[in-house]
């Protein structure tokens, strides 16, 4: 994802209280991108899923969230871990999670980052509804 | 609700059996004789997120509560002490124990005027609305709307036995016949347990919003709930099923 001026950027444990911070920014930037209540709800069960699904890939020590908006209202999420992780393995898109979060999203994709952490990236879907 | 309430006449020997109260036998006779009432109370408030054994203890408490502090020589019947007694028990335990997690007063009456704003909005627009209209409705600044719509998450989900009508019909039949396919969904067979052993409800609303795409609103329409409670069960089934961790099974049965 490339960083752009309105991007936000998280850090925290891999923990529960994190993954509430995660979902409290990705809402309000979803707010004021005026999305929809169904759209805000959906971005944020996206963002939860994502980081319970990486952080329980291999006990990550930290999650790190960027959040993009863009003018067209998009917005694009990447989280990934602060490391490699040996348990990762680069494709989880049988498991639950991953239907969940590409069902709330698009252009939903999972893989590592350019520094080989483990990195799932979607894009908020304005309108809320499914498509 | 005072404009139905039961009619139970306190009859000569309730004056009685409070005469001879501290004794455990008029105390029994006078619980006995109202615990009729209590339930009618309770079964008043089903539908709203709190088990029916919930609703008769707390309405039981009132009804205790109401022995205990009624005075027969101020000249009204107990019957009606006791309703009023009963019901402001019954509201207590809404505004205090209908939420999971510890939510300030302030914001549980926000997210009630949010809960409001949402379904006329709704019903308005036909579809579900941002949160600066329902800002602009409920009077109330756009944060505090983001927070509210947090907070509505942490209320506690109505059971899919709780009766959501007077005549008892519970949630889960009102959902109608469970799609053939749900049943023949080789992808739905092959998940966990933890998915499997969902409450019908739930179960459904996955199976509406995740195999078959509906939307939130959608759903709601279907299953005759609001958007608001979709979201809400959504969002704890969710959250129980990645407590429950066993689901990276998805695909294992559907090739």
């Amino acid at each position: 994802m490339t960083l752009d001026s309105r991007e936000v950027v998280v850090t925290g444990p891999a923990a529960p209280d994190t993954v509430r911070v995660f979902r409290a920014v990705a809402g309000s930037l979803a707010m004021r991108a005026g999305a929809t209540v169904e759209g805000i709800d959906e971005f944020r069960i996206a963002v939860d899923e994502a980081a319970t699904l990486l952080t329980h890939a291999g006990n990550p020590a930290a999650l790190v969230m960027a959040v993009a908006p863009s003018p067209e209202g998009t917005i694009g999420v990447a989280i990934h871990t602060d490391g490699p992780l040996a348990g990762w393995p680069g494709d989880r898109e049988g498991s639950w999670s991953w239907r969940v979060i590409s069902h709330l999203t698009s252009q939903a994709g999972m893989g590592t980052d350019e520094d080989g952490c483990p990195e799932i990236r979607f894009v908020m879907r304005p309108s809320g509804t499914s498509g | 609700m005072s404009s139905s309430q039961p009619r139970v006449p306190d009859g000569p020997e309730v004056l009685e059996w409070f005469r001879e109260l501290p004794d455990p036998a008029a105390r029994e006779r006078l619980v006995h004789r109202f615990l009729p009432l209590a339930e009618h109370l309770a079964w008043r408030f089903a539908g709203r997120g709190e088990s029916k054994e919930d609703l008769q203890q707390v309405a039981s408490l009132g009804l205790v509560h109401a022995i205990d502090r009624y005075d027969p020589d101020r000249g009204v019947q107990f019957a009606t002490f006791a309703t009023v007694t009963i019901v402001g028990e019954l509201k207590r335990h809404f505004r205090d124990r209908g939420w999971s997690v510890r939510v300030p007063r302030t914001l549980q009456e926000a997210a009630m005027a949010v809960n409001r704003a949402t379904t006329e909005l709704w019903q308005s627009l036909g579809r579900s609305p941002t949160v600066e209209e329902i800002a602009d409705r409920a009077q109330l600044s756009q944060e505090t709307v983001l927070e509210a719509l947090e907070a509505v998450q942490s209320y506690t989900a109505s059971s899919l036995e709780a009766p959501v009508g007077e005549d008892g019909v519970t949630a889960g039949e009102l959902m109608g016949d469970v799609d053939p396919q749900l049943e023949i969904s080789q992808e739905w067979l092959a998940v966990g347990p933890a998915l499997r052993d969902l409450p019908q409800r739930e179960r459904h609303i996955l199976y509406l919003r995740f195999f078959k795409d509906m939307t939130q609103t959608e759903i709601a329409q279907e299953i005759g709930i609001s958007q608001m409670h979709v979201s809400r069960l959504l969002t704890q089934t969710l959250a129980k099923l990645r407590e429950a961790g066993d689901l990276d099974v998805l695909d294992a049965g559907s090739g």
